[in-house]
């Protein structure tokens, strides 16, 4: 199988050195889905900026066999992009329209192509109505859905969600998780929402402290009450009986 | 009237333009001209409150400097004639003073217009048309899209600082107020990071990639050319 990412030795610290991640190490394939679990504080963020080479770190970082560093991070960046936590922050333009197509038109695309992708993406997202709405005048869960559209006109294989359902209500939550489902391609998904990791991923990467704790199989490790509560994290509800 | 933001927006600027060689003592033209951006203000039915307030935040900066002129300047008679059917002697000063304010009351209605009837995005565009700088245009719309996100924030400190302050000294309620001031900087800052992460990561490189997603019609052009020779017969003409 194919790989889609692959850490080794990833090691970062903050400058004022208040956090570091040390010695990350793993691997995810093509088409799998991977969910980041770790209670707040635990370095999940700071991996992921990692990953994207927002942050740098020393260590080696692989997407798609080519080497993170200076010269590829825009053919990294096609592969792979980021949801982020605050729809807010991902969401800087004066209309829908312009949010999608915002990366689209940064990869080269010519209008039509633009056009065209950002059409499928908000139909994807069941936000196609919204088009020329300004982004402030949507509510938290259609900004959501905006913020993943932002992403999929890219066409990247691999998406990072980070934290896809905080502060969403149950009805907004099920759609996203739908649309998280719907997504043919690699996906990470970093949350505290163990519900969610357990529906949508097969393996599941524990942390704390900057460090990785366990990966496994999500049975392995969502159903393990004792390595979930020494990492201050539950059981996933569903899981309850 | 033309609905074509682009074709607007370079009618308004020739416009300013025109307004700008036209000479001092030409007042009856700047008249007409005054007239018929009125004319166009009402046309497009755009509300006088918001006329009047925009006027009302520019005209002081405009009479400071042509009352300026008032006084300081030369003292001799101009002979001003108007439609060639009426000729007064007036205080070159006073001429002066008369067109440079008309001349702004004028260019300030055609701006009221163009943002009355234009979105900020084909603004941003036709000012890149223009060869404005990259970053104040990023600037002024990454101002425009996080305004209202933070009058939001500040509205939500404001709630809770009102659930557990109740009054006090001025100089705690001074304290207060500077604290918030702060932690919004604080805030403001870390969003910024945030939204430049999201921009990077979509492949901003510093230059802000908008479609113009209207399509030129052959009514706007029709239009634009109509009121593009109007002005110009008033002011070559009249």
């Amino acid at each position: 199988m194919r790989k889609a990412v692959e850490v080794k030795n990833l090691s970062f610290s903050y400058p004022d050195g208040n956090f570091k991640i040390q010695d990350i190490n793993f691997e995810i394939f093509e088409n799998e889905s991977v969910g980041i679990i770790g209670p707040n504080g635990s370095g999940k963020t700071t991996l992921i900026l990692n990953l994207v080479g927002i942050l740098k770190g020393s260590g080696e970082i692989k997407i798609f066999d080519i080497t993170l560093n200076r010269e590829n991070l825009k053919k990294i960046r096609k592969k792979l992009q980021i949801v982020f936590q605050n729809p807010d922050d991902q969401l800087f333009s004066i209309t829908v329209f312009d949010d999608v197509s915002f990366g689209p038109l940064n990869l080269g695309l010519n209008r039509d192509e633009v056009i065209k992708s950002v059409d499928e993406a908000l139909k994807e997202v069941d936000m196609f109505e919204y088009k020329n709405y300004f982004p402030q005048h949507l509510s938290f869960g259609q900004k959501k859905k905006v913020s993943i559209a932002t992403v999929l006109s890219m066409k990247p294989e691999i998406i990072i969600f980070d934290e896809p359902t905080t502060g969403l209500d149950p009805k907004s939550r099920k759609n996203i998780i739908e649309i998280i489902k719907n997504f043919n391609g690699t996906k990470v998904i970093v949350s505290h929402d163990l519900d969610m990791i357990y529906k949508i991923c097969n393996r599941v990467i524990l942390m704390n402290k900057g460090k990785i704790i366990k990966i496994g199989y999500k049975d392995e490790i969502l159903r393990d009450e004792e390595i979930l509560m020494k990492n201050d994290l539950e059981i996933p509800s569903l899981l309850i009986k | 009237m033309i609905k074509n933001n682009f074709l607007k927006f370079i009618f308004i600027i020739i416009f300013i333009l025109i307004i700008l060689l036209i000479k001092r003592e030409d007042l009856d033209k700047l008249f007409v001209y005054f007239l018929l951006v009125v004319l166009i203000l009402y046309i497009n039915r755009i509300k006088f409150n918001k006329i009047f307030k925009k006027i009302l935040s520019i005209i002081p900066f405009a009479l400071i400097f042509s009352l300026s002129l008032l006084l300081i300047g030369r003292n001799s008679i101009l002979s001003i004639s108007f439609f060639n059917l009426l000729e007064i002697s007036m205080n070159y000063n006073l001429v002066n003073f008369i067109s440079i304010l008309l001349k702004s009351i004028i260019s300030i209605l055609l701006l009221v217009f163009l943002i009355e009837t234009s979105d900020i995005a084909s603004l941003i565009i036709n000012f890149k048309f223009l060869k404005f700088p990259k970053v104040l245009l990023s600037t002024t719309l990454l101002i425009y899209r996080y305004f209202y996100t933070l009058i939001d924030e500040i509205k939500r400190m404001e709630i809770a600082r009102d659930l557990r302050y109740f009054g006090g000294y001025l100089l705690r309620q001074i304290k207060v107020f500077s604290n918030i001031i702060g932690v919004l900087l604080i805030r403001s800052i870390e969003r910024s990071e945030r939204v430049y992460y999201a921009m990077k990561l979509r492949g901003y490189d510093g230059d802000l990639k908008i479609i113009q997603a209207e399509n030129f019609e052959l009514k706007d052009f029709i239009n634009f050319f109509i009121l593009l020779s109007i002005i110009l017969i008033i002011g070559i003409y009249l």
